[in-house]
């Protein structure tokens, strides 16, 4: 990891921290988040019982 | 004397109203908002004192919220201010952003503070121990360098240290003790700069 000493830099005031309060595009980014289809149980679900079934027929011939 | 964190310091009261806080935002995530609005600053100063790039300071602060939002519902109150639990996760943040991002780790120091070490150390503020003082503190370990940034940087007592850090109050005061111990002898070494 690399450093670095930074000396009496210009500190941020609370206004200028507050414009980057954006609590509804955090809201935005956990909603589209949680409706990525690859992310879910249900996708896994399918995923795993055709892998199942797969390796079955594959058996079985 | 030192400051106290007005925002970490509760009262039964302020911590009983954040729990209330907590449960609603456990059952929706907008509900956060008030918990958001009350702890954004502090985390990002946390954070931006580490690192080296404004931006990227408010991107992993904005990651921090997003990982308490999406995780809130195992937290588990244990009469300690959230902000402790958002701390934990900012350090573990900065830490992903300095291995993934290759983000730099800035130690943020300033005229009071360099004044500070200097009266500690029982030395003269001036060009050269000023330059010892920096090598000193970049070769601290991580460890160390986070015990003397929390208390001699932030300010922080060492209550709030411990719930950082996931240390009790004692142990934080001993290591604290101990880092300031080898920054000093650290310092010293540097004598022909």
């Amino acid at each position: 990891m690399k450093r670095k000493v930074i000396y009496n830099r210009e500190k941020l005031s609370s206004d200028e921290i507050r414009k980057h309060r954006e609590f509804d595009t955090l809201l935005k980014s956990i909603e589209d988040d949680s409706n990525v289809y690859w992310k879910s149980i249900r996708f896994w679900g399918t995923v795993g019982a055709s892998a199942v079934a797969l390796f079955l027929i594959i058996n079985m011939f | 004397m030192r400051s106290v964190n007005p925002i970490y310091h509760h009262s039964t009261q302020m911590l009983s109203e954040e729990q209330e806080w907590i449960a609603l935002a456990q059952e929706n995530p907008k509900n956060f908002a008030p918990l958001y609005e009350k702890y954004h600053e502090q985390i990002f100063r946390y954070v931006n004192q580490r690192m080296n790039d404004q931006q990227l300071a408010f991107d992993v602060t904005s990651q921090v919220f997003l990982k308490a939002i999406k995780n809130l519902k195992k937290f588990e109150f244990r009469g300690v201010p959230l902000g402790s639990w958002l701390y934990r996760i900012a350090k573990s943040e900065l830490n992903q952003a300095f291995r993934d991002r290759k983000a730099t780790r800035a130690i943020n120091i300033d005229k009071m503070q360099v004044a500070t070490f200097m009266d500690v150390f029982e030395e003269e503020t001036n060009d050269l121990n000023k330059k010892r003082l920096f090598k000193a503190l970049s070769k601290l370990n991580e460890i160390d360098l986070q015990l003397i940034e929390l208390r001699y940087f932030e300010s922080r007592p060492y209550k709030e240290m411990g719930d950082i850090l996931s240390l009790t109050e004692n142990n934080a005061k001993v290591k604290t003790f101990r880092a300031l111990e080898k920054l000093k002898k650290s310092f010293n070494k540097n004598s022909y700069l």
